[in-house]
C-alpha cells in the first residue's frame, strides 16, 4: 500500500494532477487538396490538447466547459485511463493513470448501460464479487432508491426513458463508491425538468458520498451551480483558458447572487457569446 | 358492417347480439360471405388450398400420365403407405439426425471461431480471405472428397452439412462481434471484467440477437444440403427416399418426400424463430 491509500480525514489537494498534457489524433480523412483552405494531410497528426494543466482536489465537483470539438471528452477519457497515447503527466492520488479501474467510473456521453441486462443487473455490475446475495440486492435497491428508481430492478434499459437510463447509470457508478466519477455531458438530451432533477440528484449524491466528480458540460448554468471548480477550454489546439475555484455558498442561485451573475457574464464572454442581449 | 364490428368491440355486452345480427345480414350476400370466410381463415390455409386445387387440376388435364405426376389423393395414399411401413419415420429420423449432428458441430466450432475472428483484428485479416475463398464453393462440390475421406454412411453427409453451415456462421458471428458498440467494451474495462466475464456478460449476450438470426438461416441451408447429400452419399434419409423412389418409379413417394422436406423445414424455421424471440435475445428488438 502506498501513502495515498491510507485514509486521511482532510481531502487531498492535487488529487488529480494533469501536467503539460498533449494529445494528437491522426488525420484519417482523405481530404481533397484545396490551396485556399489547407487541411491536414492523411496520416498527419492533428494536435487536440496542447499542454493542458489541471489540479483537482479530492471531493470536488469539477465542471469542464469548452467549445464543441475542443477535446473535453478526449481529456476525460485520458484521465479515466481509456486512452493512453499522450504525452505529459496524468495522475490520480499520486499514482500515474495506467488504465481504467473500478475506482474511477466513467458515465458515458451516450448510454453505457449493458442493454441485455436488467436495471438490477446493471446497478449490480460493480458488486459482482459480493458473496452475500441478499446484501447485494439490498445495496442495489438502496442506490436505485437514491436516483428515484425504486422497484425498477427487473426492467430492461430499452423499457426506460432516456432520463431514467441516465439515472440507472448514475446509480451503477455510485454503487461501487468510486474515488472519482467521470461524467461526459450527463444531462444532454434530457428535457428541462429532468435536467433540473438530475442536477439535484447529482448534487445530493455528492453531498452524501463526497466523491470527486469530473464533469463535462455544455451548460454554463450547470457549471456555475454545481461546480466547486470550473475549467474552461479554448479552441483547438486546446489549452486551459480559465481554471477557478468557486467558493460560493450553496444553494446557489445565479439570479440572486450578483457575484455569480458577474462570473456568468464573464464565462459567456470567454466562450464568445453575450449573456445579455 | 365494419362499423358494427368496431362498436361490438367497444361495448362488450352488445357484442354477441351485434355479431349474430351482422352474421344474418351477411348470409344474404354470397360474395360478402366469401370475403368474410377469407378474412377469418389464416391466409396460408387459403394459399395451400389453392395449390392443392391447381395440382389436382393439372393432373386432371392429363398433361402428364398419373405415373409421372400423381394427384393429391395418390400422394396421400402413398404417404399412408410410407407411414404404415415405417419408412417415413426411418428416413425422416435419419435426415434429422444428420442435420442435428452437422449443425451442432458447425455451431460448436463456428461460433467460437467467429468470436475469435471478430475480437482479434489480426486473426480476421489473416483468416477472412481464406473463408471468403471457401464460401462460394458449394458444399455439394465436396461430395467426392467427403466420400473418399469418410466412406459411405452418416459421416460424409454430416461433414457436408457441417461445411454448409460452418462458413456462414463464422462470418456472421465475426461480424456481430466486430459490431458490438465500443462503449460496452469501455464499460467492461471500467468494471474490470475478467476474460470469462468478457464472454459471458458482454460478448455472448451482445451477439445473441444477430447470431440467432444466422443460426436460423444456416439451419435452413443445412436442411437444403442434407437432402442433396443423401441423394448421393447414403442409403437412408429423405433425399435417398426421393432417389430410390424415382428408380422404383414411385413418383407418389417422391412427392411425399418433397412434402415432408418442406413441412419439416417450416417447423425447424418456426422453432428457431421462437428461440430468437425468447427473453434473452429480446433486448436486440431495440435494434441498437
Ligand atoms: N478517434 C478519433 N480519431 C480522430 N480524431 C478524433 C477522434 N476522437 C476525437 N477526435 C477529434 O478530436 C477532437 C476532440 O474531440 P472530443 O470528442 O474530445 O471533443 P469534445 O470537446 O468532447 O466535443 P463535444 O463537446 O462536441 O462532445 C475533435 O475535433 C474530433 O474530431
Ligand atoms: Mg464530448
Amino acid at each position: 500500500m502506498s501513502f495515498a491509500d491510507t485514509k486521511s480525514p482532510a481531502p487531498r489537494e492535487g488529487f488529480i494532477r494533469v501536467r503539460n498534457l498533449r494529445k494528437a489524433y491522426q488525420e484519417r480523412r482523405k481530404a481533397r487538396r484545396d490551396p485556399e483552405y489547407p487541411s491536414p494531410r492523411y496520416g498527419e497528426d492533428i494536435l487536440i490538447l496542447d499542454g493542458v494543466d489541471i489540479d483537482i482536489d479530492e471531493g470536488e465537483i469539477v465542471c469542464i466547459l469548452g467549445p464543441s470539438g475542443c477535446g473535453k471528452s478526449t481529456l476525460l477519457r485520458i484521465i479515466a485511463g481509456f486512452d493512453t497515447s499522450y504525452t505529459g503527466e496524468v495522475s490520480i492520488a499520486g499514482r500515474k493513470v495506467a488504465g481504467p479501474s473500478p475506482h474511477h467510473i466513467f458515465v458515458f456521453q451516450q448510454s453505457g448501460l449493458l442493454d441485455w441486462m436488467t436495471v438490477g443487473g446493471n446497478v449490480g455490475l460493480g458488486l459482482r464479487r459480493m458473496k452475500d446475495k441478499a446484501a447485494k440486492r439490498e445495496k442495489v435497491a438502496e442506490y436505485l432508491e437514491l436516483v428515484d428508481l425504486a422497484g425498477f430492478e427487473d426492467h430492461y434499459p430499452f423499457q426506460l426513458s432516456g432520463g431514467m437510463q441516465r439515472r440507472v447509470e448514475l446509480a451503477r457508478a455510485m454503487a461501487v463508491s468510486p474515488e472519482v466519477l467521470f461524467m461526459d455531458e450527463p444531462f444532454t438530451g434530457l428535457d428541462f425538468l429532468t435536467h433540473m432533477r438530475m442536477r439535484e440528484e447529482v448534487l445530493n449524491l455528492h453531498e452524501y458520498l463526497r466523491k470527486t466528480i469530473v464533469m463535462v458540460t455544455h451548460d454554463i448554468e450547470d457549471a456555475l451551480i454545481m461546480g466547486d471548480r470550473i475549467v474552461i477550454f479554448g479552441n483547438r489546439p486546446t489549452r486551459v483558458k480559465l481554471a477557478r475555484k468557486l467558493e460560493f455558498p450553496r444553494p446557489r442561485d445565479v439570479s440572486s447572487d450578483p457575484d455569480l451573475a458577474e462570473l456568468r457574464r464573464q464565462v459567456y464572454l470567454m466562450m464568445g457569446v453575450h449573456y445579455a442581449l | 358492417m365494419d362499423e358494427g364490428r368496431k362498436k361490438a368491440v367497444a361495448v362488450p355486452g352488445l357484442s354477441g347480439f351485434t355479431e349474430s345480427l351482422a352474421g344474418r345480414v351477411r348470409a344474404l350476400d354470397p360474395l360478402e360471405k366469401l370475403m368474410d370466410f377469407l378474412r377469418r381463415t389464416p391466409l396460408s390455409v387459403v394459399s395451400f388450398g389453392a395449390i392443392l386445387l391447381l395440382w389436382a387440376a393439372v393432373v386432371r388435364l392429363g398433361v402428364w400420365s398419373e405415373n409421372v405426376l400423381p394427384g393429391p389423393l395418390a400422394a396421400a395414399r402413398g404417404m399412408e403407405e410410407l407411414f404404415r411401413s415405417g419408412l417415413l419415420l426411418k428416413h425422416t429420423a435419419a435426415s434429422l439426425f444428420r442435420v442435428t449432428a452437422g449443425f451442432y458441430l458447425a455451431v460448436l466450432l463456428g461460433v467460437p471461431a467467429g468470436i475469435v475472428l471478430g475480437y482479434f483484428a489480426l486473426a480476421r485479416r489473416a483468416v477472412n480471405p481464406v473463408i471468403q475463398f471457401f464460401r462460394p464453393i458449394s458444399p455439394l462440390a465436396w461430395i467426392p472428397l467427403a466420400m473418399l475421406w469418410f466412406g459411405i454412411g452418416d459421416k460424409p453427409a454430416i461433414f457436408l452439412i457441417f461445411l454448409a453451415s460452418f462458413f456462414p456462421l463464422v462470418v456472421s458471428t465475426a461480424a456481430a462481434v466486430e459490431n458490438i458498440g465500443k462503449t460496452y467494451f469501455q464499460v467492461a474495462a471500467n468494471f474490470a471484467f475478467s476474460r470469462y466475464e468478457m464472454l459471458s456478460l458482454l460478448i455472448f449476450p451482445a451477439i445473441l440477437p444477430s447470431v440467432m438470426v444466422s443460426l436460423r438461416i444456416s439451419l435452413g441451408i443445412a436442411w437444403l444440403v442434407v437432402v442433396a447429400a443423401e441423394m448421393i452419399a447414403v442409403k437412408s434419409g429423405l433425399g435417398f427416399l426421393i432417389i430410390d423412389s424415382r428408380n422404383a418409379l414411385r413418383m407418389d413417394f417422391v412427392l411425399d418426400a418433397m412434402i415432408l422436406i418442406g413441412a419439416i423445414g417450416v417447423i425447424l424455421d418456426a422453432v428457431m424463430l421462437r428461440l430468437a424471440r425468447s427473453r434473452e435475445v429480446l433486448w436486440g428488438a431495440r435494434g441498437r
